[in-house]
């Protein structure tokens, strides 16, 4: 794809640039590392703060305590970073008319918005890779040393479960003449999605499947009632329809 | 000119926008190797040509090949086709937190270049548009002057066969009008350059041939002084002595009844007579002057100018 290199080191430097990229990754690391302090902490910051004379009877936090945290906080936090990177990625561009001024050069639109897509993907792979690596330092400090490839399977399914949602919005980037437009969609896309999630017999398979998906890998345990390979396949062909609609579309578009 | 194939040939060139026609069965050949001037009122369907010569809007109907390439193929062939041309947009957009030395890098990355040919042409290019202390400052507190410099500067950079510049000196000053005029002259050795500009003058510097577009059609295609002769009607500048209100009024009621007289520019000090019959006018003009009593400071047979001849076209088209 010619020029996919350059734009993609031009993605890159953007983000770092105008702290997207440290920002995000901050946060990550933050609730990475939140994960593990909160849930080891917090039976005895509620007993320190029960009135006098108040029994409070919690169960010793372990590591799965640790893992609930620490996937609720990257999965919801990563739905919302992901739409907010990726509203403006192409509508942004066009608005700006700098999307004009790059495909007047050899570059294909291919490569345009597979440079886009790839930087996404190391930008939140970069923040779940922190996340998942703060949690896993601080657990070990904490609780026990948790096994790494587990770990780094779920954090791999924790990037897909961004990249849904990342995919949604990067569509509605093309399709949409604005950002906000663009965010609409992704929240459009992140409440339909949790709304049919309430249904037990999708919550499954839909990508909010891939929460305990996630949790079942890092624990190294097969968790009844789940279908990991529908669960994350069901999320590629989200992540591969939003991504093929929004070639489709942009190839039709003019600047 | 010469018989080698056109750098740009357009057949049949039709775009719409739902109901308005903004380009219409436009025929054109733009020879290489020299610099072509597109001319036309605003909305005449200049900035739409440039985006169907670029690829980046498609045909309604017709066709139009650039440096032998189908720019109206769509995506397929516009990377190669965007390697033999430099564009420069009519309001250009950069990114605002590169430095100029960055966006011509680049670029120039895109082009293909790399290691010390990157290097010595991004120095080169930021020399050649007045752009060396400004290199390392970010775009975003570039004057718009200055970014339409750094536009050139981007256009240029590769050196391609074919430049396309939009309105190119419309937010230089008169220094740095005068600085890229020559520049885009230089430049007609080893380019055909395709320019589009609301400067009449400006076009008549460097321009060879010119096409004059209004609503959408071809005016006119030929080369600048072919259509100076052809349609520029000479004029005369008359300059007075003051205080002659009544014979400038005799003058100008004799005149109205002349069949070689056209159009009368009349101020307070001197007059702009252009002439329909040159000959006529010429044994016709100083014995009326003289009649009417005028006391006469200068006499001057002006060059016509490309403005002349724009008006003049433009107003007939118009007029049919």
């Amino acid at each position: 794809m010619t020029g996919l290199r350059q734009l993609v080191a031009r993605e890159l430097l953007e983000a770092w640039r105008t702290y997207r990229l440290l920002v995000v990754a901050l946060l990550f690391l933050a609730l990475g590392i939140t994960a593990p302090v909160v849930t080891k902490y917090l039976p005895d910051i509620i007993r320190a703060f029960a009135p006098a004379g108040f029994e409070v009877n919690l169960p010793t936090p372990g590591i799965a305590d640790v893992l609930d945290q620490l996937l609720k906080n990257t999965v919801q936090f990563g739905a919302l970073a992901a739409i907010l990177l990726s509203m403006g990625s192409v509508a942004t561009e066009r608005e700006r008319g700098t999307a004009a001024f790059v495909l007047a050069k050899p570059v294909t639109r291919t490569a345009f918005l597979a440079a886009k897509l790839v930087a996404l993907g190391i930008q939140f792979g970069l923040a779940v890779g922190l996340a998942t690596l703060g949690a896993w330092l601080y657990t070990t400090l904490l609780f026990d040393r948790p096994p790494i490839l587990p770990w780094l399977a779920m954090a791999a399914v924790v990037w897909l479960s961004t990249s849904v949602y990342a995919a949604v919005t990067f569509l509605g980037s093309v399709v949409m003449r604005s950002s906000l437009g663009a965010a609409g969609i992704g929240f459009a896309g992140l409440i339909v999605l949790s709304l049919l999630s309430i249904v037990p017999s999708f919550a499954t398979w839909l990508p909010a499947g891939l929460v305990p998906v996630a949790k079942s890998l890092a624990l190294d345990e097969d968790a009844a009632g789940l279908d990991p390979l529908l669960t994350i396949t069901t999320s590629l062909v989200i992540v591969a329809g939003a991504i093929a609609l929004a070639w489709w579309r942009f190839h039709r578009t003019e600047l | 000119m010469t018989d080698a194939p056109p750098a740009i040939a357009a057949r049949g060139l039709t775009k719409r926008f739902g109901p308005i026609l903004a380009l219409d069965r436009l025929e054109l050949d733009v020879p290489a190797g020299v610099v072509f001037g597109l001319l036309g009122p605003n909305g005449a369907g200049k900035t739409t040509t440039i985006r169907l010569l670029t690829g980046l809007a498609r045909p309604t109907a017709g066709a139009v090949t650039v440096d032998g390439l189908d720019a109206s193929a769509g995506t397929a062939a516009q990377a190669e086709l965007h390697r033999r041309i430099g564009v420069l947009d009519q309001e250009p957009r950069f990114y605002g937190w590169m430095t100029g030395r960055e966006l011509l890098r680049f670029v120039g990355q895109l082009l293909g270049l790399s290691g010390a040919e990157l290097r010595s042409r991004t120095d080169e290019t930021l020399e050649r548009v007045g752009l060396t202390e400004a290199a390392n400052r970010r775009i975003g507190g570039y004057s718009s002057g200055m970014r339409q410099r750094l536009g050139i500067g981007q256009a240029i950079i590769g050196r391609p066969p074919l430049l396309i510049l939009d309105e190119p000196v419309s937010s230089l000053d008169p220094e740095g009008r005068r600085d890229l005029l020559e520049l885009i002259a230089g430049l007609r050795e080893a380019s055909t350059v395709v320019l589009s500009s609301h400067v009449l003058s400006d076009v008549e510097r460097v321009c060879e041939r010119v096409a004059i577009l209004d609503h959408g059609r071809l005016v006119i295609e030929s080369a600048v002084d072919e259509l100076l002769d052809r349609f520029a009607p000479p004029a005369y500048r008359v300059e007075l002595d003051p205080g002659q209100e009544r014979q400038v009024a005799a003058c100008l009621d004799a005149l109205a009844r002349q069949p070689w007289a056209g159009r009368v520019e009349s101020g307070t000090s001197a007059l702009r007579i252009h002439v329909t019959d040159p000959a006529a006018a010429a044994a016709g003009l100083l014995p009326l002057l003289a009649s009417s009593g005028l006391r006469v400071a200068a006499f001057e047979r002006e060059r016509p100018t490309l403005e002349d001849v724009f008006l003049e076209l433009v107003g007939r088209e118009r007029a049919a």
